[in-house]
């Protein structure tokens, strides 16, 4: 199997080489292959909802990730853990924040776990420790709440004060 | 500052007048060994360096404890992130009178120092009622002073021996305590600490904490939070001070800790934002944020209040990072409204919840709670307790650790409860009659059971003889300073006469023997002896200073050694040498062993264990086996084992000089 490569396409028309392995992360993809026997070389797979810039760095981590172990499943057992991002997935997602949104939901479709969580943990950690009008400027959220909402909220979350 | 200025200053330290709370304590209630209140007076110990019983010392320290099956029971359901929360145990003092302008907060460590985790001060808003403000966190900026009154200021938390003094590392010494040996990494590796290991270079101390200009209110309280998980053997503090200034006039000063502001960049635009992202996206996104910055990014509009505060969110809601801030607003306003689905609640450390508060919570939480941690939450009574009982009947695990509000009357209602699997009543006034009743009838579900320090059981022998014979899926149980006295025969097996078994009971107060009597008969106490102890899965058993005769643990390891990774023997000093062979035989899965003070501990009986024993990690052998160094250090290489040996106070006039 070594070797086999298929051909992913783009929703703007580009296709991309890729090695089965490699592609296999996706879980979406893997079950395309399995379940619909589209092994040959000549088959393309389209990907509808990923353009090609988005699935060309889709398949970049993919390739930097090929060896990595099976992802564990959601350990029953273990705490989330926000800073256990590689230095090399760190260097990765640097990028603007429609990128890493678009790379987010790439993951989603394609079903990729490995990529799925680090995107979300990227995000989870712009959002940590900020004070709600400080995320409102970091993703340019409007605040739609009247000033009476706000009292409230204000009085709701009196608890988050640091003492 | 001006030399006129100095002139009207007048720098005054003060020690504790008394210990208001705590969360746990190493010495036994009533006595002054080891106990929390010795902290209420000038220095002993300093500048000496050791183990002393003048000392302040909790109950646990290290890695050890936490990387056990009983205590991840009680933890693994609370997988939010909580990392700027660490603290493992507490302190609460009160000074003998008001210290008008703070200066400093002078802990003097004298046995494994640098665990101190966060400092608080308390404003007296009324008699009684105590807000904290904290004044100081680690790694913020500290200073220790060395016996020569040589002050050295640590700017980073960075305090270990090669920190500090790099040209006075001594490789011998270190070598004793490292905790490179068999120690299980992958566990370890999952605490998440501030703290180095160890975490401080092993000197006598005295830890000057900043307070000044940090607080505008006069105080006479403070707190303390530690964590200990990175300390090699007991945390030990002789006192702890407060200094301050008396001021003829004193200027107002800035207030306490404000945030800091991050630097901002605003992101460039797109037409992807995060409102874009798909529910269950979003949904993980929050999984990953400690609370506070979940409530926080929900209060950013409509839409992320709507998406972020489901109700799934809350399945385990951790509050103990709250203790200082949570009101009973907050729960009434905010908590209670997502905790329909919450399975896993914990208020530890939390104060001053009201009744109404703490209903309000319980009733949202309903039948769907699990598990319920309330240790330290001194404001419980026994209306809580029924509201506990009647609202959430499926309670698997219940913590009141350390809730010695609670009166042994208070604990009745919980004999409702029929799903326990893990009780923790540490140090409370728990009496007999909640207890028989209530292991008999989780006899098949329990399997953690945690009554060390419980002095008012009155019949520990009745009880620690119907764990034996019923509960056949006990997998810890903490007996610590308990007095079991005359039923160590009869739970392993060995015939007991049944006379003594009266005279045992004539000896319990009067009255409690109606009660008694009762409750033997409605149980159908079993009287005879056990042929074999029924445990099947126990793997943590806690006898320290219980002082079993010899022969017990002989017999105890031959037919439940096979499943034990932890077996807890401090002080016990009637457990033979036969008894230490008999575990080194029949223990293949044993982690921990601790033999302080075990006086039958030899190098032949101590080298079979560590020979048979290939999984041991942890062997405390304090002031017991008389082990040469040199046979200590061949063991390490040997055996990788992490021993631990501790030792009185002692001085060293080499100041540089870091302690085993």
């Amino acid at each position: 199997m070594a070797g086999n490569k298929i051909k992913l396409q783009s929703n703007d028309g580009d296709t991309f080489d890729v090695d089965v392995e490699i592609a296999k992360q996706s879980a979406t993809i893997k079950t395309m292959l399995e379940d619909l026997g589209m092994s040959e070389e000549d088959d393309v797979i389209p990907l509808p909802n990923v353009n090609s810039a988005i699935l060309k760095k889709v398949i970049q981590w993919a390739t930097h990730h090929k060896d990595d172990p099976p992802p564990p499943e959601d350990d029953e057992n273990r705490e989330k853990n926000l800073s256990d991002i590689s230095s090399w997935d760190q260097d990765f997602l640097k990028v603007d924040q429609g990128t890493l949104f678009e790379l987010i939901l790439a993951a989603n479709y394609l079903d990729i776990k490995g990529l799925l969580d680090v995107t979300c943990k990227t995000v989870a950690n712009m959002i940590k420790g900020r004070t709600p009008e400080e995320i409102r400027r970091q993703f340019n959220i409007k605040n739609d709440f009247t000033p009476q909402e706000e009292e409230q909220i204000k009085k709701e979350n009196e608890w988050c004060e640091e003492k | 500052m001006t030399e006129q200025n100095q002139s009207e200053l007048e720098t005054v330290s003060f020690i504790p007048e008394k210990v208001l709370d705590n969360s746990s304590q190493y010495g036994s209630l009533g006595s002054r060994y080891y106990n929390l209140d010795n902290i209420c007076t000038q220095p002993q110990v300093y500048p000496s360096y050791g183990d002393s019983t003048n000392a302040l010392v909790f109950r646990t320290y290290g890695p050890w404890w936490i990387n056990l099956p009983s205590y991840r029971t009680i933890t693994r359901q609370f997988k939010r992130p909580e990392k700027e929360f660490t603290s493992r145990d507490f302190i609460e003092i009160e000074y003998p009178v008001l210290v008008l302008t703070c200066l400093t907060i002078d802990i003097y460590e004298t046995y494994n120092p640098g665990s101190l985790e966060a400092a608080y001060v308390g404003k007296e808003e009324e008699p009684g009622k105590i807000s904290w403000h904290r004044v100081w966190k680690f790694p913020d900026p500290f200073s220790i002073v060395l016996r020569n009154g040589e002050e050295i200021f640590i700017e980073n938390g960075r305090q270990q021996m090669h920190d500090i003094f790099p040209q006075h590392m001594d490789v011998v010494t270190s070598s004793l305590q490292s905790l490179q040996l068999n120690t299980d990494h992958t566990g370890i590796s999952k605490i998440y600490t501030r703290h180095s290991y160890p975490p401080a270079a092993r000197i006598p101390r005295i830890t000057k904490i900043p307070v000044k200009d940090k607080i505008s209110f006069p105080t006479r309280h403070v707190r303390l939070e530690f964590d200990h998980c990175t300390a090699n053997y007991y945390i030990e503090i002789d006192t702890i001070m407060l200094t301050g200034q008396r001021l003829k006039d004193h200027s107002p000063s800035v207030s306490i800790v404000g945030e800091t502001k991050r630097d901002e960049h605003v992101e460039n635009q797109s037409s992807m934002d995060l409102t874009k992202l798909p529910f269950d996206v979003l949904f993980q996104i929050c999984s990953y944020l400690d609370l506070r910055s979940l409530a926080r990014f929900a209060s950013t509009s409509r839409y992320f209040q709507r998406q972020c505060l489901d109700s799934l969110q809350f399945k385990s809601l951790n509050l103990q990072p709250y203790w200082n801030t949570i009101t009973n607003d907050s729960i009434e306003c905010f908590f209670s409204n997502y905790c329909e689905q919450t399975w896993y609640l914990s208020l530890a450390w939390t104060r001053n919840i009201q009744l109404t508060s703490f209903t309000c919570l319980l009733n949202k939480c309903s039948s769907n709670l699990r598990q319920l941690n309330l240790a330290c939450c001194q404001y419980l009574t026994k209306q809580y307790i029924e509201v506990v009982v009647n609202t959430c009947p499926n309670i698997e695990i219940l913590n009141l650790d350390a809730c010695g509000c609670l009166e042994s009357d208070d604990f009745l209602p919980l004999t409702k409860l029929t799903h326990l699997r893990s009780l923790n009543v540490y140090r409370t006034a728990i009496d007999f009659r909640t207890l028989l009743p209530l292991i008999n009838q989780n006899k098949e579900h329990l399997e953690h059971l945690n009554l060390g320090n419980c002095l008012q059981l009155i019949d520990v022998a009745g009880i620690v003889r119907l764990l034996f014979a019923r509960c056949s899926n006990l997998r810890s149980l903490d007996l610590w300073r308990l007095r079991i006295r005359d039923i160590y025969e009869s739970i392993v097996g060995i015939p007991c006469d049944l006379a003594n078994e009266e005279d045992r009971l004539s000896q319990i107060p009067s009255e409690y023997q109606d009660d008694l009597v009762l409750i033997y008969s409605s149980l159908d106490m079993p009287v005879a002896a056990n042929p074999i102890t029924h445990m099947k899965c126990l793997s943590e058993i806690d006898f320290g200073w219980t002082d079993p005769p010899a022969g017990f643990i002989e017999i105890l390891v031959q037919q439940a050694g096979h499943s034990l990774i932890k077996i807890v023997l401090t002080a016990c000093r009637h457990v033979s040498e036969k008894d230490i062979i008999a575990i080194s035989k029949n223990c293949p899965k044993l982690r921990q062993l601790d033999l302080l003070d075990v006086r039958a501990a030899t190098e032949d009986n101590i080298e079979q264990v560590l020979k048979q024993c290939p999984h041991l990690e942890f062997l405390d052998i304090s002031f017991g086996a008389n082990i040469p160094d040199a046979v200590l250090e061949k063991w390490i290489r040997q055996y990788k084992n992490c021993f631990k040996r501790t030792y009185p106070p002692t001085d060293n006039p080499d100041i540089y000089h870091e302690f085993a």
